[in-house]
């Protein structure tokens, strides 16, 4: 505990010192893309469609290593085209910037082009660290759990006609 | 493998703390004294009064470093006191003026003695640190929850957004039944590693982190209205 024992006279000379090198440390440490950055602060499309609307298809997923959850929705049209889409996100900046892309992604595009889209995709253009790959694969499996949602209730539907 | 299993079954069975029957021995001489040491005895230093420190060995776990028997129990009292009292002969402080061979173990230990500290020391780190000594972990074979689970989850989290508002005051229910979640689940999780139940345990870890999160955002609301 030596190092502690400083007046504060002395302290306050090194003060200046120390807060620059922990402002060194902080910005070598958070060096997120300013995409992922724009995109958790000004996040797009968040919000929830009614889960039991025959045209909304409903994507829940959990991260269980970080205890990220994220919530998609997508609205179809007749033509199965994806017309809108929303959601929710309780996460990382990662994981929001993550399903807010993805959610502009599939925004227009047929059921089968956004199942086609990959994780890898959205890993590129938020410019994700190796480490947060796996918010990506949380949008990706999302995407794809609302689509199997909505299928599956239109599925149920023609078999009730 | 077999040799694995059987003492899983053993330990099961038997209730034998697993540390006692899992030492295969680890013998080579102090590179000092050259007295021949088992590393499971001594993993840190030497025992002879000089107490030369010895070079990390990977094969020993975290357990051993704090003369633990491995398992998800452990008294946290005596970790931190066996921490501080093993720190005392590691600091890098004390080895300013040796040699750097010295130097570097006193490093290595310390660094070493440091992240063990952190990983028995929270009970969820604990459990992941016991499931990864048997070759489990989260991120590589991830556990998919139900969907109930995780909805429920989620209208928690949507809760506490709504709840973070200066008006209201601290969801002092929702944070009883929280806490009370994560008592029963960690129970759980004991009985699960005490009997080995591996799958089981990767699940209930797996609840958990969610509901640790949860807790995260309660704590950090207890602080926003001055309770903590």
């Amino acid at each position: 505990m030596a190092a502690y024992n400083l007046s504060n006279r002395v302290y306050s000379k090194i003060r200046p010192l120390i807060s620059a090198s922990m402002d060194a440390r902080y910005m070598l440490t958070r060096n997120y893309h300013e995409k992922v950055i724009d995109h958790y602060e000004n996040p797009r499309n968040v919000g929830s469609f009614d889960k039991s609307d025959a045209n909304i298809g409903t994507g829940l997923v959990g991260a269980p290593a970080c205890g990220d959850v994220m919530k998609l929705q997508i609205k179809v049209d007749e033509n199965g085209k994806i017309v809108d889409a929303k959601f929710k996100t309780f996460g990382c900046g990662s994981a929001i910037a993550s399903s807010s892309l993805a959610t502009e992604w599939i925004k227009g595009k047929s059921v089968n082009e956004a199942n086609s889209i990959k994780n890898q995709d959205i890993a590129k253009e938020l410019c994700l660290p190796p480490v947060k790959l796996h918010c990506s694969m949380l949008a990706e499996d999302a995407i794809k759990a609302a689509i199997i949602d909505y299928n599956t209730k239109k599925n149920k539907e023609q078999k009730s006609n | 493998m077999f040799i694995r299993l059987f003492q899983h079954r053993l330990s099961t069975f038997m209730h034998i703390p697993r540390s006692l029957i899992n030492t295969s021995s680890l013998i080579e001489q102090c590179w000092q004294c050259q007295r021949k040491l088992d590393r499971n005895e001594c993993p840190s230093y030497c025992p002879c009064e000089k107490h030369v420190l010895l070079p990390v060995r990977s094969e020993i776990d975290y357990f051993r470093l704090f003369d633990l028997s491995r398992s998800f129990e452990i008294d946290t009292k005596q970790l931190t006191r066996m921490f501080r009292n093993t720190m005392k002969f590691l600091h890098p402080d004390l080895f300013t003026n040796k040699s750097d061979i010295e130097k570097k173990y006193s490093q290595d230990q310390s660094a070493l003695l440091n992240g063990a500290y952190k990983t028995l020391l929270s009970p969820l780190a604990r459990a992941h640190y016991l499931l990864k000594l048997e070759n489990i972990t989260i991120e590589e074979s991830p556990v998919q929850l139900e969907s109930d689970f995780l909805q429920y989850i989620m209208e928690i989290n949507e809760q506490l957004v709504d709840e973070d508002n200066d008006q209201k005051p601290f969801p002092i229910e929702l944070a009883i039944k929280m806490r009370q979640e994560i008592d029963d689940h960690m129970k759980e999780l004991s009985n699960a590693l005490n009997t080995m139940d591996l799958e089981k345990a990767k699940e209930i870890l797996a609840r958990l982190q969610y509901f640790n999160n949860i807790d995260d955002k309660l704590t950090n609301l207890e602080v926003k209205h001055g309770i903590i």
